[in-house]
């Protein structure tokens, strides 16, 4: 119940009464989409579609950076909820679901464009929910513990848009694994947008990734969407020594 | 029965810097006791340990028989806290503050409802409750954040600092709000350096200073502990002859007797001073343990 009404207070309130946040969040992914129509081949553009939902994903879920280091840091809500019942794991949830209430719109938007280019076969749309939230999953929590590293909000607001365009345009996201070097396409699954990427490109058949780079994007993901939140949990400052 | 209990309790940071020395003292379940001390004094650390979010160096603090170190979510269930300098969410309405935290705290809807409501009320915010936050004065957002931690209905409740930036009127409705919820029960300790806000509060008054607490006890005990009725503040340099003088900026101090006031007037009018007689107050315990005037500190 903590959880979900934090994810109330900082996500469907919050997006009621500034949608604009909405609008910056889609931008990047829709110049990309509308860059590779012009320029690229009906591949390339299924590939931005893909890349849309990722970067939608990950740029809202690391977003909880700024939200959670504010909370922290300028207004004292954590301190406020500190002295409260709630458990600091429902606290870091409640934040990371805000930031899927955020998502949302955006990928709704890019699962029409996806179902509208035909490619949400029933085994894609599988494979889209499950990698969509090990991204949102795993881009949230490591957002949440990089926060905790930071004392002055200064340096936090910058991260934010640093990890999110290294996410989602490093990797092979909006290019083929088969550009990587054969036998090296798993360096794709280091991250788990890269990973996400080549699971999605192989189920929708546009790109036949390696079985190791396959295997090792899975294992990659679960890996990810399990441990980071182990990981935030610990490094929420919920008492400070 | 005690509602927290604080045993030479020390904190030294990180960077060295030694915030408190070894404070003790205890506050009565039901009691609403102010720590008073200049900025820096170590009020804000003592009040983030016994709110359970920082780790003591040395010491203990209990909250209703229970120690802060070793069972901080026992003492979770049982407190809430104004944070100092903190701020309610600026997207929200005051009503949806309170009643968010509410819920977080473990309320169902209806119950949560009616305290956001009463709350809103106690506090003079219901003209405002559909506003959202950000629109309104610092003053009224303060009140706001005392209206979350008063609903709590938490049987002991930290406040730090929370009329500062109000103006008088606003102050004044928050502590009324105090006194109400005093009245229901509540043990209350808050942190201020204002005197008058102590004075007009307090059942009890800590003054901390340093990093230690030199005084604990009623805000009449404290008068009698200044060890005069009256002081005569005398504008300019002024020696007396068998009275101790404190010089404080460019004013001098007797702390005097009924019979004694008179002699102390003579030689300053004799001299040309300006003088002001006044009964001693909390500020002159303050000024005789500390040597300073709290307001030097802002």
């Amino acid at each position: 119940m903590a959880s979900l009404t934090i994810a109330w207070v900082n996500g469907f309130l919050v997006l009621k009464r500034a949608p604009l946040w909405v609008v910056s969040y889609l931008l990047m992914p829709l110049a990309l989409l509308f860059f590779f129509r012009i320029h690229g081949d009906v591949t390339m553009m299924k590939m931005a579609l893909i890349g849309g939902i990722i970067m939608v994903a990950t740029s809202n879920g690391i977003s909880i950076l700024g939200d959670a280091a504010w909370f922290r840091i300028y207004v004292k809500y954590q301190d406020l909820l500190v002295a409260t019942p709630i458990k600091p794991v429902s606290y870091v949830m409640g934040l990371s679901l805000s930031m899927l209430v955020f998502a949302s719109p955006g990928l709704a938007l890019f699962v029409v464009l996806v179902s509208l280019a035909g490619l949400m076969t029933f085994e894609f749309a599988l494979a889209l929910a499950a990698c969509t939230i090990a991204v949102w999953i795993s881009s949230s929590m490591m957002g949440f513990a990089i926060s905790s590293l930071f004392k002055s909000l200064r340096h936090v607001w910058p991260m934010a848009s640093i990890l999110s365009m290294v996410l989602s345009l490093l990797p092979p996201i909006y290019y083929p694994a088969t550009v990587l070097p054969q036998g090296f396409q798993w360096i794709g699954a280091l991250v788990p947008t890269g990973a996400a990427a080549m699971i999605l490109h192989h189920v929708a058949g546009l790109v036949e990734v390696e079985a190791t780079a396959f295997a090792a994007s899975v294992a990659s993901l679960i890996a990810y969407a399990t441990t980071l939140p182990l990981l935030s949990s610990l490094k929420v400052k919920w008492r400070e020594a | 029965m005690s509602a927290v209990v604080s045993k030479g309790v020390w904190k030294r940071y990180k960077n060295g810097v030694v915030a408190l020395k070894g404070v003790s003292f205890s506050v009565e379940k039901g009691r609403l006791v102010t720590l008073l001390g200049r900025n820096g004094a170590g009020k804000t650390t003592w009040v983030r340990i016994a709110s359970t979010q920082l780790l003591p160096t040395q010491g203990t603090v209990e909250v209703l028989g229970l120690d802060v170190v070793t069972d901080p979510w026992g003492v979770r269930e049982l407190i809430a806290m104004v944070p100092q300098e903190g701020f309610p969410l600026d997207i929200l309405t005051p009503f949806e503050f309170v009643y968010s935290y509410l819920l977080i705290r473990g309320y169902g809807r209806s119950e949560a409802k009616k305290l956001t409501r009463e709350h809103l009320a106690l506090l003079e915010l219901e003209p405002h409750a559909k506003r959202t936050i950000g629109e309104l004065s610092g003053g009224l957002k303060k009140r706001v954040l005392v209206a979350a931690v008063l609903a709590s209905g938490a049987e002991v409740l930290f406040l730090d600092e929370p009329t500062v930036g109000l103006d008088p009127l606003a102050r004044r409705s928050v502590w009324g709000a105090l006194k109400e919820a005093k009245r229901a029960g509540g043990t209350m300790l808050l942190t201020t350096h204002y005197m008058d806000e102590a004075e007009s509060l307090a059942d009890e008054v800590v003054i901390v200073h340093e990093g230690r607490a030199l005084f604990s006890g009623t805000v009449e005990g404290a008068r009698r502990a200044v060890g005069h009725d009256f002081k005569v503040e005398v504008y300019g340099d002024l020696e007396v002859e068998g009275y101790e003088a404190l010089r404080l900026g460019g004013v001098t101090v007797f702390y005097v007797d009924e019979g004694e006031v008179d002699e102390v007037l003579k030689k300053a009018m004799a001299k040309g001073y300006e003088s002001l007689v006044k009964p001693t107050s909390l500020e002159d315990l303050f000024i005789k343990l500390t040597g300073e005037r709290i307001e030097e500190g802002d």
